[in-house]
This record gives C-alpha cells, structure tokens and sequence, in this order.
C-alpha cells in the first residue's frame, strides 16, 4: 500500500521529489553505461516484471493469499540502478492509471519503495555474499557462492530492506504533525505522531509483510537457479550466510566490485583464415544446463571466452552470418576437474577441411574430365 | 424388462466432494484473476476509452495535464475545509459536463475517501491522539489509564480539531482521486506520457514509460491466462506447498519472457533504424480553445489558492 495524495504536506513531499529527481538521473546514467545495447527496451521489461509480479496472489496458511512488491526480486536480478527505475516507472503507474498511491507522493513512494527497498537489498545482498567468500575459502568469488548460501542472503536482504522500506514511510507520516499544522494547532495532514505511525506500520511489516516478501524472494530465486544450475545446499554455506550477517556492517558493497582472473577457456570461430565469424551470436551450455549459462556475441575477431565453474562438456553453438550466408556450429568442449580445457570436438569437414577440400577438387576434376571425354566420344 | 442395475438407481450427490484440511482450493486462482481483470479494466480499459468525443476530450493533453497537477497542489495547500469542499464541487460539475461514467469513477473516488480518508483516520476523531477542544463525549471510565506506553484519557471525547483533520483527509484524498481519474477518462494514456517532457522528462524516460505501459497489459493478460488454464486443468484441491511452487514457477516463466522480449524488442527497434537516440514528436499547437481552457484553469487555481 502506497502512500495516498493528502496525507504529506507540500514540504515533506515536495522534498522527496528534490531527492529523487537527481536519484533517478543518476540510476539512468548507470543502466545507460552498464546496458551496452539500448537501455530503453531493458527498463522497460524490467518495469513490467515488477509490476505483474505483484499480481500474483501467494496462498497463505490459514487459506489467506498476499501479493509481494517484487522490489527485492527486481533489485537482486536487475541490479540496484535499474531496479530504481523501474520500480519508479512501476510506482508512477500505479498512480496515474490505478489510483494506488498518489500522484503528489510518488516522490516520496519512489523512496521508500525504489530507493529504500531496492538500494538496501541489493547492498544487503550483495555484502552477505562478499563477506561469505571472503569467509569461506572455497567461495573464490561471489558467484561461486552456493544456492543455499545465495538463498538465504536474499531472504535477510529482502526482510531488512522492506522493512526499511515501512520505517522510512513511517517516518514521513509520523513527522506531519511537526512539520505541518492547521492555525488552530490540530494536524493538516497525516494526523498521527511517530509514537503511533511508526508501531502502526512496522508491526504488520515485521510480522507477515516482510516473512511474505522474503519467502517469495527465496521461493522464486530457488527456482530460477535450479533452471542454471544444479542444487548444492551445504551447512557450511549456512554457516557463512549466518556469520556474513555478523560481519556486514563494514561489508556493505556501494559499488561494483571486480575481480581479474586468468583462467579462461578461448574459443575463435571463423567461417576461413581470413573471415572471423566477427559478431555472431552464441549460446554456451554448461553440463546438465537447460538454459544457457552464457550468452553474447563473438568479439571482432571471432573469438568466445569464458570461465568454466564445473567439470564436464560445455556446449557452444554459434549463429553467424558470413557474407556469403547464414552458418551455425556447435562445437563441444570438455572441461576436466580442475576446470582446464581437455579436449574439444570439431566437426568432421572442419577437422579435416584440406582433406576434405582436396577430395571434392579430385572429383570435380574427374568429372569435368569425364564430360570432356564423353563428349569427345559422341562426336 | 429386466430393471436397471442398482448403481444406476442409487442416489447420488453431485456436490463436490469436501477439500481436505491440508488442501487449499483454487481460491487464489480466483483472486488472482479477478485482481488481473480488475486492473486490466480500471486502467487499460480506462485509458483506451478516453478517446472519446467530449469537450474536455477535445483539450490539448498539455493544459489538462498542467491543469490536473496545478490542482492538485493546491488541494494539498489548502488548509480549510471550505475551499477543499468548493474544490469538491468544482471537480464534480466538471465531470458532469465531461461525459463520462460518472457513477462509475465516482463509486471509486467514494470508496477511496471512505478507506483513505475516513477509516484510517478515524482515531484521529477523539482526544486518544491529540489535544483539542471537545465537541461531545463518546465514553467515560473511572480514570485515566497507560495502555503499553498510550494515555487513555479518562473521558473519550471527538474534538474539533480531530473533526477538522479527518474531514481535511477526506476531501483531500477524493478530490485528488477524483482529479487523476478525470485526467485517466479524457486522456489516452501515451499523450499524456508525451507531456511529461514538459516538465523536462527525458524523451528516453518518456518512450520507457509508453512502452512499459503497453507490455503492461499484455504480460498481465498473459498471467490471466497462465491463471485460468490452470484453474480449467483442476479436478481437485491444490496443497498449499503446490500452489506456492506453481506461483514461483510461473514468475520464473515471465522473468524469461520479459527477458526474451527485451532482446525482440531491441532487435525490431534496430531494424526499423532505431540508434540509442531517442527523439519524440511534438504535440500540435494550442488552439484557441486550449488557451481560454488554460486561462480558466489557472484563474480557478489561483482563486481557491487565495480563498
């Protein structure tokens, strides 16, 4: 529930709008140069799933059913810049063509929600699985973090961040009677004092509002990782969750972290010597993956790299477009236990391309011999 | 003639047999739906019919958009409850003359004032929250009383002050409802995301909202659908675990569908010469007519800001 127009006072809600004007020019400035393709079409999307998201009616114990915002789940998958947008643009819909939440407040709804909600649980999550590889040595890097681990870092994150979300709105309600009064001395606007708003509204937060949003968080990220790759719940991930918890004040990532690494598998496509497949789209599997664990396009030289996390065969398919016709090659790559590249497959014409090229001139000379004589003969 | 076999002749119920206690019934398919079309109809729907022929149809989205938010500033300045309750009546007469559903829209601006503006509030009536002059007493105990931290006076008593706030919240939360919805009704939605660069919206942000409003409505039709195949393929109930599986697993399913219409949708702009460069056209001139709707609009503002 947003917060509806006539309950904050031009100061409070003119205010918020001051703050998320340059939030939102920031946020956009970071999905234009983090999107290397348009950025339009990737908010737009993003708006949308955040929307219809909170269309779907989770079935509750005791028979109930409760919708999530969604804002925890737009912020771990899209990031933190673009979950602020499109919870933005999700939020001004809301208002203008639902009537939930007002139009003057979606200043301050966009904070609470976008800015509060999306920012916190992003640097929430993001911290928990830095300190958790930081912690356990096996966790090289944040995306070798377990499922488990990831899990439960979300449902903290997701928790935490609504939660936040309900104090900030709290805070704006709470305060009108201070900052804004009638000549008389009774409230103009929202008429309860912190004392009351803040109890009113963080109660059901901490209580169902936010165990839903977190158990929806978890419930859905469990099942888009187990679409990219398989299940591995460890205790000790648990452990590193819990004890990343402890640790992250001083963890908290507000930044893109990197991190350089040497090993990778490099793959050149070409259609001859001189013709790389320069651009072409490609999809790689990992072991046992049914969607692709990597997607892209070749570089300018026709090259594909990438970092093998398991041992087995990794599937490359490559769609190029050559100037003499379109071209696909699926090529696999077998990765041993210590994540080296073994051996990998060409296809048969490709692995013998001169043979191949020196036979098919041998026949073709032989049957334009062939025809010659034939036609020697007749005459 | 042999008669019939006994199981033809036995009576049975045709009532569906009784959900377990450890089941839950399609109840939240049902809610589900109903929630879509709701939104689908109150926005959508809305948003798609305002092309219609009314004189207020006709304005440039322009002044009805500066109109729409001068207004609603000034119903948030105001401080009184006479100039709200003019506001009020102003906002009605032009809904009146605009051709619209009015009992429809008004149903919805009502029903907001009352929840909005009535029911949340309503403590704020009696002297639990604040201090006040009393107007007439609703209980009386034996004395005061601290209830976790909370006074309870000894006489309960609806103040003017507490009068004056409520009514303040009611009229403020209709009659901005009721502003929004008369701007939805008059205006098709993608003018009204043009306007937006009047108050110096990036044309990026503008196209991001038209498109968005568009994939809106076919993503929430599409979990309609995922909705009712689901409800037309039930025999029986659906164990809560089950239910919430399905759910996850069907906002998984959207993810990669949004995903996979962010790359079509990326692929068909480039091939129609799209280059990152965003630039909209602009809206006509103000006619005449425009004009006069702007003067009056902004003489109205500034007369119910002074009053």
């Amino acid at each position: 529930m947003h917060i509806p127009d006539g309950y904050l006072g031009p100061a409070t809600y003119g205010g918020a709008w001051a703050i998320m004007v340059p939030v939102w020019r920031h946020a956009a400035g970071r999905v234009r140069a983090g999107v290397k393709t348009s950025e339009v079409p990737f908010l737009a999307m993003g708006t949308v799933f955040s929307f219809v998201a909170m269309m779907f009616m989770l079935p509750l114990p005791g028979g109930t059913t409760g919708h999530i915002t969604g804002t925890p789940l737009v912020a771990i998958l899209l990031g933190p810049s673009a979950a602020v947008v499109s919870v933005s643009i999700a939020i001004a819909i809301q208002a203008l063509v639902l009537g939930d939440g007002g139009v003057t407040a979606i200043g301050a709804n966009c904070f609470n929600v976008a800015v509060v909600g999306a920012v916190a649980t992003w640097g929430l999550y993001t911290g928990m699985l830095a300190a958790a590889a930081a912690v356990v040595p096996r966790f090289r890097s944040a995306g070798a973090v377990s499922l488990s681990a990831r899990l439960a870092a979300a449902a903290v994150a997701a928790y935490v961040a609504v939660n936040l979300g309900a104090l900030a709105a709290a805070v704006e309600l709470g305060i009108q009677p201070l900052v804004a009064g009638t000549h008389s001395g009774g409230p103009a606007y929202f008429p309860f004092p912190l004392k009351v708003s803040i109890p009113a509204i963080l109660l059901p937060h901490l209580t169902t509002v936010g165990a839903l949003e977190s158990a929806a968080t978890v419930l859905f990220l469990a099942v888009i990782h187990r679409t990219e790759e398989p299940t591995k719940a460890t205790a000790g991930a648990g452990v590193a969750a819990l004890l990343a918890l402890l640790c992250a004040g001083p963890a908290l990532a507000h930044t893109v972290q990197h991190d350089v690494h040497e090993e990778a598998i490099a793959v050149r496509v070409f259609y001859s010597v001189d013709d790389p497949a320069a651009f072409a789209e490609y999809d790689l599997f990992g072991p046992g993956d049914r969607d692709p664990h990597q997607t892209g396009r070749t570089d300018r030289n026709g090259f594909v790299g990438f970092a093998p996390d398991r041992a087995g065969t990794w599937t490359l398919q490559v769609r190029g477009d050559s100037s003499h016709g379109f071209h696909g090659v699926t090529m696999e790559i077998k990765v041993d236990h210590e994540l080296h590249m073994e051996s990998f497959s060409k296809p048969l014409v490709a692995a013998y391309v001169k043979l191949v090229t020196g036979i098919s001139i041998a026949f073709g000379l032989f049957g334009v011999y062939a025809l010659w004589a034939a036609r020697r003969g007749a005459r | 003639m042999t008669s019939p076999p006994p199981f033809l002749l036995a009576r049975r119920s045709l009532a569906a047999p009784a959900p377990s206690s450890d089941a839950v019934t399609a109840n939240f398919l049902d809610r589900s739906i109903q929630r879509l079309s709701r939104i689908v109809q109150s926005g959508y729907a809305d948003w798609e019919l305002a092309s219609r022929e009314g004189w207020l149809h006709r304005l440039d989205p322009r002044v009805k958009v500066v109109a729409a938010a001068s207004l609603l500033i000034v119903v948030s300045v105001k401080r009184t409850v006479l100039p709200e309750a003019g506001i009020a009546l102003f906002v009605l007469g032009v809904f009146l003359t605009a051709g619209v559903d009015v009992r429809r829209i008004y149903a919805r601006v009502l029903t907001a004032g009352l929840v909005f503006g009535l029911l949340v509030p309503f403590p704020a009536l009696f002297n639990l929250v604040s201090e006040g002059q009393p107007l007439f007493t609703v209980a009386r105990f034996s004395g005061s009383h601290d209830l976790w931290g909370y006074a309870i006076p000894q006489t309960i008593t609806v103040t003017r002050e507490g009068l004056h706030a409520v009514a303040m919240l009611f009229f403020r939360v209709t009659n901005s409802v009721a502003l929004t919805l008369l701007l939805a009704h008059t205006t098709p939605f993608a003018d009204v995301a043009r306007t937006l660069r009047l108050f110096r919206v990036p044309d990026a942000f503008v196209v991001v909202i038209a498109l968005s409003y568009k994939y809106l409505f076919l993503f929430a039709r599409t979990v309609e659908q995922m909705h009712l195949a689901k409800k037309s393929r039930l025999l029986g109930p659906v164990r809560p675990r089950d239910a919430r599986h399905w759910v996850a697993e069907r906002m998984t399913f959207l993810y990669r569908k949004t995903q996979m219409r962010y790359e079509e949708i990326l692929k068909v702009m480039l091939a129609r010469g799209f280059t990152g460069e965003v630039k909209l056209y602009g809206l006509p001139a103000l006619r005449a007519v425009d004009w006069s709707a702007a003067a009056a609009a902004l003489l109205a503002a500034l007369a119910l800001v002074w009053w």
